[in-house]
């Protein structure tokens, strides 16, 4: 563990959709609220809370990872036949270009407060490595420096093949092991090593989906993170969190942003490190290598 | 000939500048020094808009090695971190142009939360120790008004404001606010306060240069505009119209009741 730290806390957000198009619509009848509708104003747009996010972390004295997303775009990349399903609007519409000045800004803004940037492997990258492949040089040409890791989208793994593309690339770290309906440590108290060499997997133990009634009963959330903490601190673990930057929306999400910043009190209350994955990443120490027949002749 | 507050034009004033043996110091520099130069020219940038233009100008500045003070404001199209470390890393001092009483709509105490909440943005790309107010002629509200109560500059660790910290008796002030560099009404809200009280007025760079190549003023603080200077004919043109139709404004403005 980190210095003397007794667990580490890994805190990672996944930047799938920051500006709320059509959404607001959806959530303007859903919720019979019109409130929504204001972020189709220009300049207005609850989803954008990166501002937020890095108040309450600097606040709070840490930093996190953001994974960035460059996915297809669902007019000129899919077929016209998913123009009309849900599923094409859920995957693909919506989203953003890392080319976009403003995430572009983001990106460096990120990088020079202290952030880890990387990589939200698209949908359909999990088994298609040329498409990841792109897509890391894309993010890297914004950030100018190499990616350490990230989390595939939608937690889309293909075990192992998934993992080897990743490290092929030169990624280090990935984040997906985990579930959207699930939260607790039933991948491990500890980071995986799936090749027993420096490719390292840190399973997800809370996605802020899964936790129970966030919106309504907020101490009874907190009950549940409290506990995976205690638990966390007691077995030494690593545990990672994703809290995707909507949720710090409080029109869309109420009390996810304070149920987040109780997490990061908590777990340095209890004296654990709170960081990004890459910065853990960088004090591990790895096994050596096997030493080939070619290095023995 | 060359167009008046052109690129060149403006690299014109620089050279005048460095001919007539002026010292360029920055903002920083002139409230932490206890020993200033006996001739000095400092340079303050206000990035209101056109970011690109701000850089354009550091890099010509940086060509000559004179040091200036940038003031950005903290809004989408200024606050361009990956600029922002560009300016500082030319050398130059970067600042806060703050306008949070104004965006607070005269709510004092919600204007310092929103300056401390932009000052540490600004402080995790670079190191600001200066602020200087942004005057926007169409809100009820003087920025600098939010250092009248309880709150100082020092609470956030700051050596001063622009405007409200310098000696302007001892440092005459020129701006180029309405494109031209003579007082006037056309500076709504862009006035030194307290008791300068100007011997010299120019109106074009030209006669800025003629002033300076004379020595006729030993210490002076420019107020220079990065979007207010063109490369290029056409973007002069733009500007011009553009600032045509604003000192219209302005100065229907004076004459309010």
């Amino acid at each position: 563990m980190i210095d003397d730290h007794s667990f580490a806390l890994c805190l990672t957000h996944d930047v799938d959709r920051p500006y709320k198009t059509y959404h607001a619509a959806y959530y303007a009848l859903r919720d019979r609220d019109p409130e929504h509708l204001r972020s189709l104003l220009p300049g207005t747009n609850s989803f954008w809370t990166f501002d937020r996010i890095m108040e309450i972390e600097d606040e709070l004295g840490v930093r996190s990872a953001f994974y960035f997303l460059s996915e297809q775009d669902l007019f000129r990349e899919r077929p016209p036949r998913e123009w009309v399903t849900k599923d094409g609007w859920r995957l693909f519409g919506g989203r953003y270009s890392v080319d976009d000045r403003r995430i572009v800004d983001l990106i460096h803004e990120l990088d020079a407060g202290g952030w880890e940037v990387g990589l939200h492997g698209s949908y359909e990258s999990s088994t298609d490595p040329d498409r990841l492949a792109d897509e890391k040089r894309t993010i890297e040409r914004v950030l100018d420096e190499p990616i350490v890791g990230g989390r595939q989208h939608y937690l889309k793994l293909s075990i192992p093949k998934t993992w080897h593309h990743h490290a092929d690339l030169g990624l280090k770290y990935d984040t997906s092991l985990g579930s959207s309906d699930d939260y607790g440590f039933q991948n491990g108290y500890s980071i995986q090593r799936p090749f027993d060499d420096e490719f390292v997997v840190f399973p997800l133990t809370i996605m802020e989906l899964a936790l129970p009634n966030v919106e309504t009963d907020i101490e009874g959330a907190w009950e549940e993170c409290e506990r995976l903490l205690e638990e966390a601190a007691d077995n030494g673990a690593v545990m990672t969190i994703l809290w995707h930057p909507r949720f710090f929306s409080e029109l869309d999400f109420p009390n996810y942003a304070e149920l987040y910043g109780r997490i990061i009190e908590r777990a340095q209350e209890l004296g654990g490190w709170v960081g990004p994955p890459g910065e853990y990443y960088a004090h591990l120490d790895h096994p050596e290598p096997p030493i080939t027949a070619k290095q023995m002749g | 000939m060359t167009a008046d507050f052109s690129d060149e034009a403006y690299a014109s004033l620089l050279d005048a500048g460095l001919n007539a043996g002026y010292e360029f110091i920055t903002v920083r520099e002139y409230l932490s020094s206890e020993t200033l130069p006996e001739q000095f020219l400092i340079v303050r940038h206000d990035v209101d808009r056109k970011p690109m233009n701000a850089l354009q100008m550091a890099r010509t500045e940086a060509l000559r090695g004179i040091s200036t003070t940038y003031y950005v404001r903290a809004i989408p199209k200024t606050f361009r971190p990956e600029l922002i470390q560009q300016l500082e890393t030319l050398g130059h001092e970067v600042g806060y142009h703050y306008e949070d009483l104004d965006t607070a709509d005269g709510d004092v105490e919600a204007a310092h939360d929103s300056f401390d909440r932009n000052l540490r943005r600004f402080r995790r790309l670079c190191d600001v120790e200066t602020i200087c107010m942004h005057g926007n002629p169409l809100t009820p509200h003087d920025n600098r008004e939010m250092w009248a109560g309880d709150h100082s500059y020092a609470d956030y660790g700051l050596l001063g404001e622009a405007y409200l910290s310098m000696d302007f008796e001892d440092v005459t002030y020129f701006s180029d606010t309405g494109r031209t560099w003579e007082d006037g009404p056309l500076k709504v809200k862009d006035h030194t306060m307290g008791e300068g009280d100007k011997q010299v007025q120019v109106d074009t760079t030209w006669e800025l240069i003629d002033l300076l190549s004379a020595t006729d003023v030993d210490r002076a603080c420019l107020l220079i505009h990065p979007n207010r200077w063109a490369g290029s004919y056409a973007e002069l043109l733009a500007e011009r119209t553009k600032d045509a139709a604003t000192n219209v404004v302005k100065y229907g403005l004076q004459l309010r009741p």
